[in-house]
């Protein structure tokens, strides 16, 4: 098992480092690594989002605890912190690493000078640079008019806003749903190629037409469909599934839109920040989703996060800032018994189990109801 | 007696009502608003007129709007949850270099002659140690901020160049990984080749007080001496727009409004200031805090001239670079008056008025000695101090700001402006206390505020309407 160091640790990349901990197959995550200035050096990674202990501290120089791992992976980071100096910092990262005698598994983007740069780095040290971004242009595979007709059961993770909680939601799905079903993954996020998940990141970033991306991706599933035979089909979109306000548009909810044309969305789990949990909240969203994606919610994980208002009306800015466990507790006690749809705190461990129990008995129920094949 | 938590207007055009629950202003049929007006006035019931209907009146109750419920308790939204964003998420913060300065502006705050409440200019100045600890807590409790931004504040800042320039060289030594700025505000007096040169290269937003003509500038912003200050600035900048064209191009221009002064010579500037977008100048009254400004008949008429121009400008019936920068600031707000109404549902149980921000989050300060207030606006005493570096934020004295809701609940409960209040703890400080009487003094004029700022919002919609299809041509 490979020994590997991950950069950069941050809210957005916790949920894939704790899976690979938990999960991680063939490689063994013994390092995190962070950018100097990003505030979690010396403390667990955990402290990114306040959620359960990682059991491994974040350094930001590469070479402290290098003897302990053997290969960086470099995912790719948010939109906010992508900058000039950051993506040079991201370079100079990757070019030691080679001088440590280490190979690099690269997620993040880079332009095709640094890219070659790196390769020359890679081979003068005698190691090897995986680069897991598409380096062409997506291109439509073949001129389809139709939809395939899919028939696992799929279920839709998302958010109303762009965070990675409901990237967690997904991956404990995953993990508790695939010890006794056929469960395959797809996601529109590019961090999850490193689990060797089904992405449709390129898809959805190609400049085709929003038509021609509905065929696209129908057809991939099919693919999927054809050649890993699941039961259950677990797809995660990244992209927040309404517009947030008259501010913070969020994509439009364009992403989910799409996939709710590509695919029939058997079950949807929504992530909403704690601080916009309230049933009749949920209720108006469920209705609002139904009506543009045909879907309505069938589950809320209930992240530890609370969304800045302050900010929005400064900054026309959508962030949020994370609180402990016991805040979502109390407001999920205090709410819950008023709504019909059931609510997840998923940094509790048996509340993870109920969301997965939940999941395969409403699948284990279509199955059971299904009396006409489709 | 229950009536609809509303507020009418009426302008020449059309008659309205603002609807508090709904965050709303809806137009109205002179017969409903005739009806409101008596139920304000107490001499209609609304229980009587809601028996029977007018078939308007039918429908804005059925899309629930002239709701009469009214918050059950005044409390602040963040009262719960504020350590967390104080915690992850500070928004900027602004040091307090020095409080020494070599200016002696009349008008100022930290004179030793005005503002009682507030501290007075002293020799006080920030050691490194303290600056460095600064910047410190500042980075480790800012982990949820997509980037980060350091204002300089004095007295005069410049006056410990030495000191800002390394704050500036340690915090960008730290700070990889998230987008750094900072800025500054300066007299300009000391805006020398080498400090303009580090100042550009480090990108500093430097934000210049420049009080119109030069007679008139001088009038307030005077050296300890006595004498003038306007050439010396001009000099300064003359040279950055001269070595520096872009620095130039960045640098931001405050202009104090004192209300004794020749109106029109406050808001036109020499040709030292040409080339500069006029967004990059602001105006703000002197510090009224303690209600002691007069504001003469014919300078509130050439306020209100320069919002008609801007107005005639949005409606594209005068041409905005003819505005002054006066002008340009009002069309600026008066597009995000527009733009920041938001419909809402009904008011909930519990509600905080507008006004209070929470304390430090937005723009902590750092005093030369490492206390922490709110904003470099607050009077420096200890009631309005929430923590220091040593023992970091002080969770009670930010709880008692962010609560300032609570001293008038009565009052708020019942405000129609209770969405639009702009009264914060700085408003509430009579200088020994947080205090409700201190509170209350201001209410008016935030009503009044809300009023225009509503009227506005009728006035702007009125004119799309009027002369919307004549714009587009």
């Amino acid at each position: 098992m490979t020994s590997c160091a991950f950069f950069p640790t941050s809210p957005y990349t916790l949920p894939l480092i704790r899976h690979i901990i938990r999960e991680g197959k063939g490689f063994k995550l013994t390092a995190l690594l962070s950018y100097p200035g990003f505030g979690l050096d010396g403390l667990d990674g955990s402290f990114a989002d306040l959620r359960d202990c990682i059991g491994l501290n974040v350094h930001s120089d590469i070479r402290e605890e290098c003897c302990k791992w053997e290969r960086l992976i470099v995912a790719n980071h948010h939109d906010y912190l992508n900058s000039e100096s950051n993506n040079r910092y991201v370079i100079s990262l990757i070019m030691t690493a080679f001088k440590l005698k280490k190979d690099v598994v690269c997620v993040q983007r880079l332009n095709l000078d640094d890219y070659e740069s790196c390769l020359c780095v890679a081979k003068a040290n005698n190691c090897r640079l995986i680069y897991l971004p598409d380096l062409s242009v997506f291109t439509a595979t073949k001129p389809i008019n139709r939809l395939e007709k899919l028939h696992a059961f799929y279920i839709l993770f998302g958010g109303i806003i762009p965070d990675a909680s409901s990237m967690d939601a997904f991956f404990c799905c995953a993990e508790a749903l695939s010890r006794k079903h056929r469960v395959s993954l797809i996601s529109s996020e590019e961090n999850t190629k490193l689990c060797k998940v089904n992405s449709i990141h390129s898809i959805i970033r190609s400049s085709i037409s929003e038509e021609n991306k509905i065929y696209e991706i129908n057809y991939k599933l099919s693919c999927v469909e054809q050649r890993e035979h699941p039961e259950i089909v677990l797809v995660y979109s990244e992209e927040p599934v309404v517009a947030f306000n008259d501010e913070s548009f969020n994509g439009f909810g364009i992403v989910p839109f799409i996939l709710s044309k590509a695919l029939r969305t058997d079950l949807f789990m929504c992530s909403v920040p704690v601080s916009y949990y309230s049933p009749s909240f949920i209720g108006n969203l469920s209705e609002g989703i139904l009506n543009q994606n045909g879907y309505s919610i069938d589950g809320i994980s209930i992240s530890n996060q609370l969304v800045d208002n302050s900010g929005i009306l400064d900054k026309e800015h959508l962030s949020v800032t994370y609180v402990q466990r016991q805040v979502v507790d109390n407001i999920k006690l205090q709410y819950q018994s008023y709504s019909s749809i059931p609510a997840y705190n998923l940094i509790d461990d048996s509340e993870k189990e109920r969301m997965a129990f939940d999941i395969e008995q409403a699948y284990l129920e279509s199955i059971r109801t299904k009396i006409i094949p489709e | 007696m229950v009536t609809p938590f509303i507020k009418l207007f009426k302008s020449p055009k059309s008659k309205y009502f603002y609807d508090v629950g709904r965050n709303e202003i809806v137009m109205i049929t002179d017969e409903l608003y005739d009806v409101l007006s008596q139920i304000e006035s107490g001499s209609a019931s609304w229980q009587d007129i809601t028996i029977n209907p007018s078939e308007e009146l039918m429908m804005l109750l059925d899309a629930g709007y002239l709701s009469c419920k009214h918050p059950s308790r005044i409390r602040h939204p963040y009262i719960d949850t504020f350590q967390f964003f104080l915690d992850r998420k500070l928004g900027m913060i602004t040091l307090q270099i020095t409080q020494d300065c070599n200016f002696r502006c009349k008008y100022c705050v930290y004179s030793e002659h005005n503002y009682k409440k507030q501290r007075s200019h002293s020799k006080k100045t920030m050691s490194w140690e303290t600056a460095k600890k600064a910047i410190d807590f500042y980075f480790s409790h800012s982990l949820d901020s997509a980037s980060r931004n350091i204002g300089f504040y004095g007295g005069e800042p410049l006056l410990q160049f030495e000191l800002v320039k390394r704050i500036i060289e340690y915090a960008e030594q730290k700070a990889q990984g998230k987008l750094l700025s900072f800025n500054m505000t300066t007299n300009g007096s000391l805006l020398t080749d080498g400090v303009v040169g580090f100042l550009a290269a480090h990108n500093v937003r430097l934000l210049i007080s420049i009080d119109g003509h030069q007679e008139t500038h001088d009038r307030n912003r005077v050296l300890k001496n006595g004498a003038g200050t306007y050439n010396l600035i001009m000099n300064r900048i003359a040279y950055i727009k001269e070595q520096y064209p872009d620095y130039f191009q960045k640098i931001h221009i405050n202009t104090v409004i004192d209300t004794t002064n020749d109106f029109d010579s406050m808001i036109e500037f020499g040709s030292e200031l040409k080339g500069l977008p006029s967004e990059n100048i602001q105006f703000n009254y002197i510090d009224n805090s303690d209600g002691a400004v007069f504001y003469s008949e014919e300078n509130l008429m050439k306020a209100e001239y320069h919002a008609f121009l801007a107005y005639l400008s949005l409606c594209r019936k005068y041409p905005e670079d003819k505005l002054s920068a006066l002008g340009t600031q009002r069309v600026q707000e008066f597009k995000t008056e527009y733009q920041n109404i938001k419909s809402s549902h009904d008011l909930p149980d519990e509600f905080g008025h507008g006004g209070p921000c929470i304390a430090g989050k937005s723009r902590l300060l750092i005093t030369t000695d490492g206390f922490f207030y709110p904003c470099e606006r607050v009077n420096e005493s200890p009631h309005m101090c929430i923590g220091n570096l040593k023992t970091g934020f002080d969770n009670e004295s930010i709880r008692r700001l962010l609560s300032i809701g609570e001293l008038t609940s009565e009052q708020c409960i019942s405000c129609w402006a209770i969405r639009h209040c702009s009264i914060c703890a700085k408003l509430c400080d009579n200088g020994n206390a947080l205090s409700a009487d201190e509170k209350l003094r201001h209410c008016e004029g935030s009503r009044q505020n809300a009023e225009q700022k509503l009227r506005s919002i009728i006035l702007q919609s009125e004119m799309a309407y009027r002369y919307g299809t004549e714009a587009l041509n």
